[in-house]
C-alpha cells in the first residue's frame, strides 16, 4: 500500500483546466519531485493534496485514509512556502512549537521537541530570535524544523530554496535530503529547477500543461525521456530531423547522411522521424583515430569554456547546428573555433522522437 | 532658508509662546499655578468629556472600521464593492465639519429623516428614549463618519500585510480558525489596530468645527472651550488659556507619536 | 481558500454603505423640500442668491488659492534643496512639516492671535490686510503636511539629482533650474497636494472664526442657526465638491512626471527658436 496516493485529479479554474487527470503513488520514505514549467500546474496539485484547494474531481488519500473532503487542518500534513511564511510575531522557538501547541502537546514535551527540531536544522541558540532577525536560509530551516515538529505523515514544500541565493540553495537542499531521509518522512517537493529535481529525489514526475508526463528516477527521465517535451526539458537537446528508409535496420536518411540506429523500429518505412541526443553523447574524433560506424563531419562554430566542460557548437550541415559536451582534460588538446573536425555517436545513445 | 524662517515665526514661535505663557503668571513670573488650574472643575470637565468623548468615538471607529476592512478584503466582497468603497471613504474621512454636521441633522435631528421614519414607521420615537443628536452619542455617531473610512483607509495596507501564507501554514500545522486569529493574526494585527486608535483619538479631539455647527457652543469640549476662551477669555486668565492649550498639545502629541511609533513597529514586522 | 458567498462579511458591508448613504439621502432629500407639498431646488437656489454667500465662497476661494501659492514656493525649494543638498536636515524639515498633524488649529490661531495681536512687535491682527495675510498663513500651516507629502513623493519620483547636474552643466542658474526643470516635472504632485490644501481651507471654520474673517466656514455655521433647508443644500454641494477635489487630487498624484496637465496627447510641444 503506497502512503500518498492522488487518484485520476482533475482541478478547473473556470473555464480553465490546470490539472487534467493526474495519478501519483508515493511510497512510505519516498521523495518526489514535482518538476515542470512555471504554469504547468505544480503548485495547484501540492495544494490539493494539503487540502487547500479541491479538486474537481478525483481523490487524496494518505496512509489509507480517503483526505480529499478533510480541511487542511484535520490532514497533518507538513508544508513549506517559498516566501518562508514564517509567523513574525513569534520567536524561533514560537515558530517551531506551534503546530505542537495547538494539537495540546505538553509544554516539558514541545520544548524538548522544539530543541530536538532546532539541532536538527542547525539553528540551537536561536530559539529566541525574531524572524526579522535571521538571514533568508535560516529562515527557511526554521520553516523546515516548524513544518516537521509535528511528525506530519506528509512533507509538502513549494519551491522552498527559489528564493535563496545560489550558494545556500544548494546547502540547504542536501540538509533537507539529509533530515528526509532521516526522519524517513514521505516528501512532496515542487521545483521548476531540473538540477534540484534531479540531485534529490527518488523519483521525479514532469509536468507539462497539468498532465504527468512521466514518473521515473531521474535516471530514467534523463537517459529514456518518455515524450519529446521530457527529452527537451531536462538537460540540453540535439535535434535531427530523419526518414525512415528501413525499419528492420533502423536505418535512417538524415541531413548529415544516412545513419543506421542499429534496431528495429515500430515505425513503417517512410515515416518522418526526430532523431534526438545529448550534446555529451556527441564525441570529438581525433585524427588518425578509428572512425565509430555512426560518424559525419562539422566545422566549430563557437566553444564556451565551462571549467569541467568545453561545449562547442559545430555546422553539421546547411542551417543545422549541434551541441557537443567535451570533458576538459590536462593534456589534451581540443579544437579552435573554425576547424573542420569529425564527429562519432553510439547508436544506442539516439533518441527516436516522433 | 526661507522654509525655516517661517515655519519658525509663524508656527513654532506662536505655539512656544503659549508653551511658555502656560508657566507664568499673568505678571511674567514663573509658575506652575496655570497647570494646577486645569484641575479646576470645569476645565477638567471639559478635558473628561473630549478623552470619553475622543475614546468612544475612535473605538466605534476602530471597531466598526476594521470589521468593514475585514469583510472587504477577506471576506470574499467583490472588488468593485471595494474599491468603491475605499474611494468613497478617501472622500469622506475629509468630509469633516460644517457640512457633515448639516447631513446629520437632515437625518437624526428632531425632524431627520431617520428619527421621522422611525417614529412613523416604527412607532419608536428616540428623541422620547433620550437619545439627542447635540449629545454625547450623537456627536459619537456623527464623528463615524470620518473615522470609520479613516480607519479602513489607515488599516487596510496592515489587514494585506497578512500574508495568505501566515493562514496557510497555520493551518497545514493543524491549528484552527480562531487560533490562527488568536496566536497569529491578532497579534501581528495589534500594533497596528492600536496606532490607528490612537490616531482616530487624535483626530476626535481636534475637531471642533463639527461640534460647533451641532451644538453651537453647548458642549463644553476641550477646543470648545479654548475656542470661547479666546473669544471672550471666559476663564479670566489668560494664561490659564495657555495652560488649556498646552494640555491638548500633550494629548494630541502622545497620542500621534505612539501611532507613528506603533506603525513603525509594525511596519518592521512586514517586510 | 475558497471564495465563497459568506453572511457575516456582506452584513457588515451593507450597514456599512447603509451608514454612509443615508446621511446623503437625508440631506438631499430634506433639502428639496423648501417648498411645501413638493420637492424643489428651492433651497439651492435661496443659498445662490444670498449675496453673504458669494461674497463669503469669493473670500474663502481667494485666501485658499493664495494659501496653495504660498505654500506652493515655499515648499517645493525647501523639498528641492533638502533632497539635493542638505539630507541631513531632512527629519528636521519632515518632522516640522508634520506638526500641524499635532497641533490643533484653534491652538495655532491661538498663537498666532497673541503673538500679532495690537501690542507686538508685528501687530498683523490691528488692520483688515494684516488680518487676512495671518488667515492664508494660518492655511499654509495647516496643508504644510499634505504640500510637503505630495512634493516629496513628486520629486522621489524623479531623479532630481541627475536632472540638476544635466542642467549645471548647460549653464542653467539655481533659480532657473528650480522654476524651469524641477516645477515643471513636479507640476502633478505640486497640484495633487493643492486640491487637498483647497478642500480643507474652503470650509474651514476655527481660524476663519477666530481672526473674524467673513469666510464660507463661518458663513456656514451662521446658516445652520439661521436656516432649515439651505444648510442640507449646501452639505451636498459640500460633499459633491469634496468627492471632486479627491478625484482631481487622485488623478493628479498618479500622474507620470512630464504628462501634460491641459494638453492634449496629441498636441506637440512648440519648437524652441
Ligand atoms: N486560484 C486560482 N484561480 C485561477 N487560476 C489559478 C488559480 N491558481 C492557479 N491558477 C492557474 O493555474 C495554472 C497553474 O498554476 P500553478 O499550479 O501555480 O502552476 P506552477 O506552480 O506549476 O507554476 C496557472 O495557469 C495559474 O494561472
Ligand atoms: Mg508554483
Amino acid at each position: 500500500m503506497s502512503l500518498l496516493t492522488i487518484r485520476s485529479l482533475v482541478k478547473s479554474f473556470g473555464a480553465n483546466t490546470v490539472v487534467k487527470d493526474f495519478d501519483l503513488h508515493m511510497q512510505d520514505s519516498e521523495f518526489i519531485s514535482l518538476l515542470g514549467p512555471s504554469g504547468c500546474g505544480k503548485t495547484t496539485v501540492l495544494r490539493i493534496v494539503a487540502g487547500f484547494e479541491t479538486p474537481s474531481t478525483g481523490s487524496v488519500e494518505i496512509d489509507g485514509q480517503n483526505v480529499t473532503g478533510l480541511r487542511p487542518n484535520q490532514r497533518k500534513i507538513g508544508m513549506m512556502f517559498q516566501s518562508y511564511a514564517l509567523f513574525p510575531n513569534l520567536t524561533v522557538a514560537g515558530n517551531v512549537a506551534f503546530g505542537l501547541k495547538v494539537s495540546g502537546v505538553s509544554a516539558s514535551e514541545t520544548t524538548r521537541r522544539v530543541d530536538e527540531m532546532l539541532a536538527m536544522v542547525g539553528l540551537s541558540g536561536f530559539g529566541a530570535r525574531y524572524p526579522y532577525q535571521l538571514s533568508g536560509g535560516q529562515q527557511q530551516r526554521v520553516a523546515l524544523a516548524r513544518a516537521i515538529a509535528p511528525r506530519p505523515r506528509v512533507l509538502l514544500l513549494d519551491e522552498p530554496l527559489s528564493a535563496l541565493d545560489a550558494k545556500i540553495r544548494v546547502a540547504l537542499r542536501g540538509e533537507i535530503r539529509a533530515i528526509q531521509r532521516e526522519l524517513g518522512i514521505t516528501t512532496l517537493f515542487v521545483t521548476h529547477d531540473q538540477e534540484e529535481a534531479m540531485a534529490m529525489s527518488d523519483r521525479v514526475v514532469v509536468m507539462n500543461g497539468g498532465r504527468a508526463e512521466q514518473v521515473g528516477t531521474p535516471d530514467e527521465i534523463y537517459n529514456r525521456p518518455a515524450s519529446r517535451f521530457v527529452a527537451q526539458f531536462i538537460g540540453a537537446l540535439n535535434m535531427l530531423p530523419a526518414t525512415l528508409r528501413d525499419a528492420a535496420t533502423g536505418m535512417v536518411e538524415t541531413p548529415i547522411g544516412p545513419l543506421s540506429l542499429e534496431r528495429s523500429l515500430p515505425q513503417s518505412n517512410g515515416t518522418a522521424l526526430t532523431l534526438a541526443f545529448r550534446p555529451e553523447s556527441l564525441r570529438l574524433i581525433a585524427d588518425g583515430e578509428a572512425l565509430p560506424p555512426q560518424n559525419f563531419s562539422g566545422r566549430l562554430m563557437t566553444r564556451e569554456f565551462l571549467g569541467a566542460i568545453v561545449r562547442f557548437r559545430a555546422e553539421v550541415a546547411k542551417d543545422l547546428t549541434l551541441g557537443i559536451d567535451c570533458f576538459n582534460r590536462t593534456g589534451e588538446t581540443l579544437p579552435q573555433i573554425g576547424h573542420e573536425v569529425r564527429l562519432g555517436i553510439p547508436a544506442q545513445e539516439i533518441l527516436v522522437l516522433n | 532658508m526661507p522654509y525655516l524662517s517661517f515655519t519658525f515665526i509663524f508656527l513654532i514661535a506662536p505655539v512656544s509662546y503659549l508653551v511658555i505663557g502656560a508657566f507664568q503668571s499673568p505678571d511674567g513670573r514663573f509658575t506652575f499655578d496655570n497647570m494646577a488650574g486645569l484641575a479646576n472643575p470645569q476645565i477638567a470637565a471639559s478635558y473628561w468629556l473630549s478623552i470619553r468623548l475622543s475614546f468612544a468615538s475612535a473605538l466605534i471607529g476602530t471597531v466598526t472600521g476594521l470589521l468593514l476592512a475585514h469583510a472587504l478584503i477577506l471576506g470574499g466582497m467583490p472588488v468593485w464593492i471595494r474599491r468603491a468603497l475605499t474611494t468613497f471613504s478617501g472622500v469622506a474621512s475629509n468630509f469633516a465639519g460644517v457640512p457633515l454636521a448639516f447631513a446629520f441633522i437632515a437625518t437624526l435631528g428632531r425632524l431627520g429623516l431617520v428619527t421621522v421614519t422611525m417614529k412613523d414607521l416604527l412607532g419608536i420615537n428616540i428623541y422620547g428614549m433620550g437619545f439627542s443628536l447635540f449629545s454625547f452619542w450623537g456627536l459619537a455617531i456623527t464623528y463615524l463618519y470620518f473615522q470609520m473610512p479613516l480607519m479602513l483607509l489607515v488599516i487596510t495596507p496592515a489587514i494585506e500585510g497578512l500574508k495568505k501564507e501566515w493562514r496557510e501554514a497555520a493551518e497545514s500545522l493543524g491549528a484552527s480558525d480562531s487560533q490562527y486569529w488568536r496566536l497569529v493574526g491578532a497579534p501581528v494585527l495589534a500594533p497596528s489596530v492600536l496606532g490607528c486608535f490612537l490616531l482616530l483619538f487624535a483626530n476626535a479631539f481636534g475637531t471642533l468645527a463639527t461640534v460647533i455647527a451641532l451644538t453651537g457652543s453647548n458642549f463644553s469640549v476641550v477646543p470648545i472651550l479654548l475656542f470661547q476662551q479666546i473669544r471672550g477669555n471666559v476663564l479670566y486668565n489668560p494664561n490659564l488659556g495657555y495652560a488649556l492649550a498646552l494640555g491638548m498639545i500633550l494629548i494630541m502629541s502622545v497620542s500621534n507619536f505612539l501611532y507613528l511609533f506603533l506603525r513603525q513597529r509594525a511596519e518592521r514586522w512586514q517586510k | 481558500m475558497n471564495r465563497r458567498f459568506r453572511i457575516g462579511p456582506s452584513l457588515v458591508t451593507l450597514a456599512a454603505i447603509l451608514y454612509f448613504f443615508v446621511p446623503l439621502y437625508a440631506a438631499f432629500q430634506f433639502s428639496l423640500q423648501m417648498k411645501r407639498g413638493e420637492l424643489s431646488l428651492a433651497a439651492y437656489g435661496s443659498v445662490f442668491q444670498d449675496g453673504v454667500f458669494i461674497n463669503a465662497l469669493t473670500f474663502s476661494i481667494l485666501a485658499s488659492a493664495a494659501a496653495i501659492l504660498f505654500g506652493a514656493l515655499l515648499v517645493v525649494p525647501t523639498a528641492y534643496w533638502v533632497r539635493l543638498r542638505l539630507p541631513k536636515l531632512r527629519p528636521v524639515v519632515e518632522f516640522i512639516s508634520l506638526l500641524p498633524l499635532i497641533i490643533p488649529s484653534v491652538v495655532l490661531v491661538f498663537g498666532q492671535i497673541r503673538m500679532f495681536g495690537s501690542s507686538s512687535i508685528l501687530p498683523l491682527t490691528t488692520s483688515d490686510w494684516g488680518t487676512n495675510l495671518l488667515l492664508v498663513i494660518g492655511y499654509v500651516v495647516l496643508s504644510l503636511p499634505y504640500m510637503f507629502r505630495a512634493v516629496d513623493n513628486g520629486m522621489a519620483a524623479i531623479d532630481i539629482a541627475t536632472l540638476t547636474e544635466a542642467a549645471e552643466s548647460l549653464g542653467a542658474s539655481r533659480a532657473r533650474i528650480v522654476f524651469t526643470i524641477i516645477f515643471p516635472n513636479i507640476r502633478a504632485a505640486v497640484v495633487s497636494g493643492a486640491f487637498l490644501t483647497f478642500s480643507i481651507c474652503l470650509g474651514e471654520f476655527a481660524i476663519a472664526s477666530l481672526l473674524n474673517r467673513s469666510a464660507f466656514g463661518p458663513y456656514m455655521v451662521q446658516l445652520g442657526q439661521d436656516r432649515a433647508y439651505e444648510p442640507a443644500a449646501l452639505a451636498i454641494m459640500s460633499f459633491a465638491l469634496t468627492w471632486v477635489l479627491m478625484g482631481l487630487m487622485q488623478a493628479f498624484a498618479n500622474m507620470k512626471p512630464g504628462q501634460g496637465l491641459f494638453r492634449l496627447p496629441f498636441q506637440k510641444k512648440s519648437p524652441r527658436p
